[in-house]
């Protein structure tokens, strides 16, 4: 039993002080009340992004919480304005003065909140003018302390400044104002020195103002500082080695009570008072004032946008008869028959709910916000559990009927749930912006507002801020941090010592010689703090006019509202957040469509299109499914091939068994095997036959486990999922069980059938998927593919323009080839800025490259492009877009004024090649500089262009100069150029790959597409990667035993020679299983020099190593393993990213 | 050994053994800090060696060819260095142990001809047309001289030998490590038409990607480009200089003193230093330094340089012309500050800091204008008297006071 401390921390920063606290809420609140203190203060430097989780920490152990925030005063600085030339950045000002101010009740939270939204006007160095602090004083308790004005005079020897600092302080906050005063130990001159206290606390005093103790602090344990040494020294942006880091020394750390005590007579006897001098009492005074509960947060109450706003009328209607009013209107449009009847119960129950749980307004607010969205002709999509509700589906949010699906309203809204409905809306991502403006203007930045998220510190960044702190060379730390994959910081030293990749580096041996300890050890410390405020890429808050009240806000990079509160903590503030996705696959659609009605095509009202279309199941059958929104990637590829969806509810079910946890707890393959009629479903009991049919007797979804609840013990729907949700922790499960296995023998079931359903229960319930969440999803699912199979080229121009999936633009335009799809290029005169789809020379459909890929080249010149069309020649176009002479060379070398000038075909020595157009280039750009030596006139460059003698590019530098311009192999596939090699060492092509035999092992080469470490059963690290071989895709799975040996060539190559095992999965299913893997233009080399025979030798002589080094696996409560280098970005530069690197030492190109 | 394996490199490249006409030889020491340092270290011969500053920055001054197989190269971050030779030895450089061999070396080749043009501590070109008659022929020369350097200094060099210096510096290149190479005058065209634009003198990473882009890939490409189409891509003379090259045309002598064109020092911290009174400091310093060596040589410069490379290793230079030339250190700090205050560096991590003046003439001549400027010259008879004293009692008898606080070893 710890015994009570009365001390009480005033001021501590946490980690969501920026750069500057060390410790998370959790750990700092927990310390003390380890310590037996019974409150204790937040005060974040320039926001209360920590609020919440502190409330919640304080409560979960049982202290008072006191939230308060740490604002900087504006000073004008003439180095802010100037923009330095060089390296070294914008200036930085870390020694403004800083004030702390405390929330005493509702009321004053609501002041904190909007003094801290007034200090945000300045965007990147929030900062307050006096004015602003008047305005929003009311019930505010202010604190000056060591860094503050008054302390700052105090420190200079100003007394007669400080005390007329105080008088201004004074006249605002009146009895509200306190001094804080602080002793570190520090030299005795400076700030933070007992001495200084002991000025300070004697100023004060006498003029009459109540003097506190704090202790500034920053992070838990004397042995932090180090953290905060490397936190100062990112934020300063100055290396700690240079000296001139303004840090603390060392003393900022939670001290208790005693220590307090001691600190106080210190500064109690300097400044001449007897014992500490009251300063003791007086703070736990000024803490007791201010402690506060949850509910003055606002916390437990729903704030929506007053109606007339929402309906933009002055009177105010009632919010449940005019959504019932509204829902019955649609509802004979969508329903007839027999399905009419079961729709006007199914609606009665919803609104029933809504109305009591008090939401109908929320449901208005959402579905005008979508009619506003549609009506501005943007693509919407409801996702998630909302497109359970029928409500929903009437006012337009929700574009799947949850009737004939089968989807449940209580997984979405139930009245026992305490949280709040989500409703999440999917739109095109390239009109996201847009749409939040729309919002925003709709409903005023008073009332609305997005969401922010808190970037953490992962590794990457924690070694670049350490490597810099520490002075290390930028190029050597950022190798060093392209290195890992983007595991978490405090996985580092695991990584360095398990990842073949890493351990076998420069890095992995010096580490493994212990060189860099200290290093490692600063970088797994600073793992999860926060590091960046970003606008969540999603959330929309509304609210009424109170939202200011009740959350800070601050301007987002693109200068949108943003709450300080992140997607949790709006939640637990009780406020209302619509979620506005931007989808990719939503744009690319649009695009599409659009581009069809420009080819003049009739094409139906996508929207409206019947779900059962044989050609497009076909094409997802047959596994042709690169840029299909959801079963793109490989492992969805191998799913689609051996599942062989039929139909839209086969889609919904495919989705929804792509998920981790069912691919961890193997239900995939009892479900196949039944599905394919290899065995009968199995049913635990006859009754729970209706509720998983469909799904063959596997619980796949949510809202079975619902059902399965519903059925064997009786309760409602609503109770079922707060079941089903509990059942993610120990506890919960726990719980669960108690309740179920009576209830459900109650009911009349025998033990074994209870058992057994439990344990189906306890291992699906929180793997299980929301199937109107996949529903929605499958919606464009089945749209993608029919476009793909109906209307390719537009399919093509939309995914070129939008590029939504996990692959790269150049295996996107590599599939549309081999789909027949004809691939017009850049062209000076027919380009645009996105792709377009066009007549070819056949006249088929095809698509023409657009100006937005070709490297370098910015907006306003694809405009001034654009609007400058047609050009009659290089002149001209180079006289009428003034586009720069790097972009210019660029669109010459990919062949943008071969069509112009008749180029290509078949290149003669001494007819016009683009090197004569480069050369003309120069000439124009000499004379136009006033450079020319041989004074060429004006009318002499206007003039036909004559060959030089230069020899016109090769097939492959044309390649290659279309990979380093646009990324993309346009005119011919790379691997083309290592065809003769391909075909004489045998190697197999994917087209081929279906031919063969299982366990036959092969050799396959190609492009490295997409590299993926996906959480598998086993809890190991498995290496997926996609190679493009110019016949499609081939899959190829590394396993543990295989990347001791390749694992860096696999990361850190792109084009690849691969080695091993076929393994067929199914009639349309090949991977393979990876024995050795080498980098292509390498063996290429080989191959040229010393024939086939000399790349076999080293093929044959380079074999895995079967001992591999074991590595860790996480083990959750539910008893899965799972790899810690599961599921993040694989190291190196992302496969999107692929540049010219391609092409070092390709065939075809000298040098 | 490895001379005769050499020797047959030679005759794989199928240029013949006729030396008649080739006069010049251009001689370059192999690995030359790494080999000198490594007559102390024997038991390091054959291994992975890097000479270079041992703290953890500096840059790599030379290394071992068992370390360059590994990726070491010169001038790259010591730091990277130790990464990708995790286990090679580091050896601090010892420059005046350096100089001393590279002035014996040079004493070598001076017996042989007085026509020796220094590059650089390690290599030179000599024109041995005056010695033939005395020493038989340029190879017999060749051989010689890599045989006195192997005996007297315990290094290894390898020589080219050709009609032109832009050839004999390409075929010692080419005859690396410890080899010699003649390319007989009949022979250039093969030898020199195969090889990749980037060989060219003159041809640096960005002329070589331009020429790369118009398909111009070896030599034998630009030889036959129509020089017209040359200059219209490169320039006039760059484009007309680059055809003489491509056909083996070169016509520079060896010339025992090229006159100065420039003088300067420069500064790499030990650690990067972002404090403008440090950088200040070593600017003043470097000023002085550069004043008394123009004084010493007895040219004023007109125009003075700043140059500043940050952490990152990317450079900047900032330069300003002068009203009046100059040889007083004092004046030369004043522009170097300005143009580094002109920066607005508040915070940047600089790594190395230089200055260096251009455009000089001889003082006398700029001695009328010099009297115009009458506080000046107070300040030039002082500085001609520090120098004095320094020629005296050493380069630290005199010092500014605010460099008194810097260590002398960071003052070289």
């Amino acid at each position: 039993m710890t015994t009570i401390d009365p001390w009480v921390h005033l001021q501590v920063a946490s980690g969501f002080s920026l750069r500057y606290g060390a410790c998370m809420p959790e750990e700092l609140v927990s310390a003390a009340a380890g310590m037996g203190q019974q409150m204790i203060a937040l005060t974040d430097r320039d926001g209360v992004y920590g609020a919440v989780r502190w409330m919640q920490a304080c409560g979960a152990v049982g202290i008072g919480a006191i939230l308060g925030v740490e604002l900087a005063m504006h000073r004008p600085s003439p180095s802010t304005q100037r923009k330095t030339p060089a390296r070294g950045g914008t200036f930085v000002d870390d020694d403004r003065p800083r004030v702390m101010f405390f929330a005493r009740d509702a009321r004053s939270w609501a002041s904190l909140c909007r003094l801290v939204t007034a200090a945000h006007q300045l965007r990147d160095n929030p900062a307050l003018r006096w004015d602003q602090i008047c305005t929003h004083s009311h019930g505010l308790v202010a604190v000056l302390g060591p860094t503050s004005s008054y302390g700052r005079a105090v420190c200079d020897g100003a007394q007669d400044l400080a005390r007329q600092l105080l008088d201004r302080w004074r006249e605002v906050f009146g009895e509200r104002l306190h001094v804080g005063v602080t002793s570190h130990h520090a030299a005795t001159d400076r700030r933070y020195s007992m001495l200084h206290a002991a000025q300070m606390t004697d100023v004060a005093r006498q003029c009459g103002i109540d003097v506190v103790l704090t202790n500034a602090v920053r992070y838990r344990i004397p042995e932090q500082g180090q953290i905060a040494d490397v936190l100062d020294a990112a934020r300063q942006m100055v290396s700690l080695r240079s000296g001139r880091v303004q840090r603390d020394n060392g003393e900022a750390w939670m001290k208790s009570g005693a220590q307090m005590a001691q600190i106080a007579q210190q500064i109690a006897g300097a400044a001449g008072y007897r014992a500490d001098g009251g300063l003791l009492h007086a703070t736990r005074e000024l803490a007791e004032q201010c402690v506060m509960n949850p509910s003055e947060l606002g916390i437990g109450r729903v704030f929506v946008p007053e109606l007339q706003v929402t309906l933009g009328r002055t009177d105010s209607p009632d919010a449940d008869a005019l959504l019932s009013a509204r829902c019955r209107q649609e509802l004979d449009s969508r329903y007839v028959g027999t399905a009419r009847a079961r729709a006007v119960d199914r609606l009665a129950d919803e609104l029933k709910v809504i109305r009591d749980v008090g939401f109908a307004s929320y449901f208005i607010t959402v579905g005008e916000v979508v009619a506003m969205i549609k009506g501005n002709g943007v693509r919407v999509a409801a996702r998630g559990s909302g497109a359970g509700s029928v409500v929903n589906y009437l006012l337009g949010i929700s574009g799947v009927d949850p009737i004939a699906q089968g989807l449940l309203m209580e997984r979405f809204l139930s009245p026992l749930r305490s949280g709040l409905p989500d409703i999440d809306i999917d739109v095109e991502s390239a009109r996201r912006e847009e749409i939040y403006r729309w919002i925003l203007e709709r409903f005023g930045d008073q009332r609305c507002a997005c969401v922010s998220m808190m970037e953490t510190y992962r590794v990457r960044h924690a070694v670049r801020d350490v490597g810099a702190a520490l002075g290390m060379p930028p190029a050597e730390v950022g190798e060093l941090a392209k290195s890992f994959p983007h595991i978490r910081a405090r996985h580092a030293r695991s990584a360095l010592a398990e990842l073949p990749e890493l351990r076998t580096s420069g890095f992995g041996r010096l580490a493994a010689r212990g060189e860099l300890d200290g290093f490692i050890a600063l970088v797994e410390a600073l793992d999860g703090l926060p590091r960046h405020v970003a606008l969540h890429p999603c959330g929309v808050l509304l609210s009424d006019a109170s939202l200011g009240d009740r959350t800070p806000m601050q301007p987002s990079a693109a200068g949108f509202p943003m709450s300080q509160f992140d997607k949790d903590d709006v939640e637990v503030l009780g406020l209302l957040k619509l979620d506005v996705l931007g989808v990719r696959m939503q744009s690319a659609i649009a695009h599409a469509l659009s581009e069809t009605k420009r080819a003049g095509v009739d094409v139906p009202d996508i929207d409206r299109i019947a779900l059962d279309d044989p050609d497009t199941f076909a094409l997802i059958q047959s596994t042709h499914t690169l840029g299909c929104f959801q079963i793109e990637s490989p492992g969805q590829r191998e799913l689609i091939g051996k599942y062989e969806p039929t139909s839209f509810s086969d889609l919904i079910i495919d989705i929804s068994l792509f998920r981790p946890g069912p691919v961890k707890s193997d239900m995939i393959r009892p479900f196949l095997r039944a599905r394919q009629g290899w065995e009968p479903a199995q049913y635990p009991h006859p009754d729970l036959r209706p509720v998983l049919e469909q799904t063959f007797g596997v619980v796949v979804f949510h809202e079975q486990v619902m059902g399965i609840l519903e059925v064997m013990t009786g309760c409602t729907l609503a109770y079922a999922d707060e079941m089903r949700r509990s059942m993610g922790s120990q506890a919960g499960i726990d719980d669960a069980r108690s309740w179920f296995y009576p209830a459900a023998l109650r009911r009349g079931y025998g033990l074994d059938v209870v058992e057994q359903v439990w344990q189906v229960l306890h291992s699906f319930a929180s793997f299980g998927f929301c199937k109107a969440h996949a529903a929605a999803f499958a919606l464009p699912t089945y749209q993608s593919a029919w476009l793909k199979t109906h209307y390719p080229a537009a399919f093509y121009a939309g995914l070129l323009t939008h590029d939504p999936g996990m692959y790269p633009k150049r295996l996107i335009l590599d599939d549309a080839r081999q789909q027949g799809v004809q691939i017009l290029g850049v062209d000076i005169n027919a380009s645009d800025a996105v792709y377009r789809v066009v007549a070819g020379e056949d006249g088929d459909l095809g698509v023409r490259m657009a100006f937005c890929d070709v490297r370098g080249i910015s907006r306003h010149e694809i405009d001034a492009l654009v609007a400058g069309q047609p050009y009659a020649s290089l002149t001209d176009a180079w006289r009428r877009s003034h586009v720069s002479r790097p972009t210019m060379e660029n669109l010459i070398v990919t062949g943008a004024f071969d069509a112009l000038y008749c180029l290509g075909g078949t290149a003669r020595r001494g007819s016009v090649t683009r090197r004569d157009l480069l050369l003309q280039l120069a000439d124009l750009d000499r004379h136009d500089r006033g450079a020319s030596d041989g004074q060429m006139s004006l009318a002499l460059l206007d003039e036909q262009i004559s060959p030089s003698g230069l020899p016109e590019m090769s097939a492959a530098e044309k390649v290659r100069a279309e990979i380093s311009v646009l990324g993309m192999d346009v005119s011919a596939h790379v691997l083309d150029f290592y065809a003769p090699m391909l075909a004489q060492m045998q190697i197999t092509r994917s087209a081929q790959l279906l031919q063969s035999r299982s366990r036959q092992q092969v050799l396959v080469a190609g492009v490295k597409v997409a590299v993926q470490t996906p959480p598998v059963r086993s809890g190991k690290r498995v290496i997926f990667v996609t190679v493009d071989d110019a016949t499609g895709p081939v899959d190829v799975a590394f396993f543990s035993d295989a990347q001791e040996r390749y694992a860096s060539t696999v990361f850190s190559s792109w084009l690849m020679l691969i080695r091993g095992t076929v393994r067929r999965t199914g009639p349309r299913g090949v991977s393979i299983t990876a024995t050795g893997c080498w980098d292509l233009a390498g063996m290429y080399r080989t191959w040229q020099r010393s024939g086939a025979p000399a790349v076999w030798e080293v093929i044959n002589a380079d074999q895995p190593e079967v001992a591999a080094r074991a590595q860790r696996t996480l083990v959750h409560a539910t008893g899965y393993r799972m790899s810690p280098y599961a599921d993040v970005a694989p190291p190196g530069s992302p496969v999107s990213t692929m540049t010219a690197s391609l092409w070092h030492a390709s065939p075809g190109c000298s040098g | 050994m490895s001379r005769s394996q050499v020797r047959r490199q030679t005759g794989a490249l199928g240029l013949g053994t006729d030396d008649a006409g080739c006069t010049i030889l251009h001689v370059d020491m192999d690995a030359f800090y790494a080999s000198v340092s490594l007559r102390t270290r024997p038991d390091l011969h054959g291994t992975p060696v890097i000479v270079g500053g041992s703290g953890g920055r500096g840059v790599v001054l030379s290394a071992t060819y068992e370390a360059r197989a590994l990726g070491v190269h010169s001038a790259m971050p010591m730091s990277r260095a130790r990464r990708v030779a995790p286990q090679a030895t580091i050896i601090a450089p010892d420059h005046d142990l350096y100089a001393q061999v590279s002035r014996n070396v040079m004493e070598v080749f001076a017996s042989i001809t007085p026509l020796v043009e220094p590059l650089s501590l390690d290599e030179a070109f000599l024109d041995v047309s005056g010695a033939i008659r005395r020493l038989t022929s340029p190879r017999s020369i060749a051989e010689l001289i890599r045989a006195r350097i192997q005996d007297e200094q315990q290094i290894t060099c390898s020589v080219g030998v050709a009609t032109t210096k832009f050839v004999a510096k390409l075929a010692s290149t080419r005859a690396k490590p410890d080899g010699l190479l003649v390319v007989p005058a009949d022979q250039v065209i093969a030898f020199l038409h195969p090889l990749p634009v980037g060989a060219l003198w003159g041809v640096g990473e960005r002329t070589e990607e331009h020429l790369v882009r118009l398909g111009l890939h070896t030599v034998a490409d630009i030889a036959n480009t129509p020089k017209a189409t040359l200059c219209r891509a490169l320039g006039q003379a760059t484009g007309a200089h680059l055809h003489e090259l491509s056909w083996g045309r070169d016509p520079r002598a060896v010339r025992a003193h090229e006159p100065e064109k420039s003088i300067g020092n420069e500064h790499t911290f030990a650690e990067d230093v972002d404090d403008p009174e440090v950088i200040g400091a070593h600017l003043l310093r470097l000023a002085d330094q550069v004043g008394g060596r123009l004084r010493a040589a007895g040219f004023t410069a007109r125009s003075v340089h700043l140059k500043v490379r940050f952490a990152d290793f990317s450079t900047i230079t900032r330069s300003r012309t002068l009203t009046v030339p100059t040889d007083v250190g004092m004046d030369l700090y004043q522009t170097v500050k300005s143009l580094y205050d002109a920066l607005g560096l508040q915070r940047a991590r600089i790594r190395l800091v230089g200055v260096r003046v251009e455009q000089l003439q001889s003082a006398e001549q700029a001695a009328m204008q010099l009297e115009l400027g009458a506080p000046d010259q107070g300040r030039r008879e002082a500085e001609l008297a520090v120098d004095a004293l320094r020629a005296r009692f050493g380069q630290q008898a005199v010092r500014a006071a605010r460099l008194v606080e810097i260590p002398a070893e960071a003052q070289e």
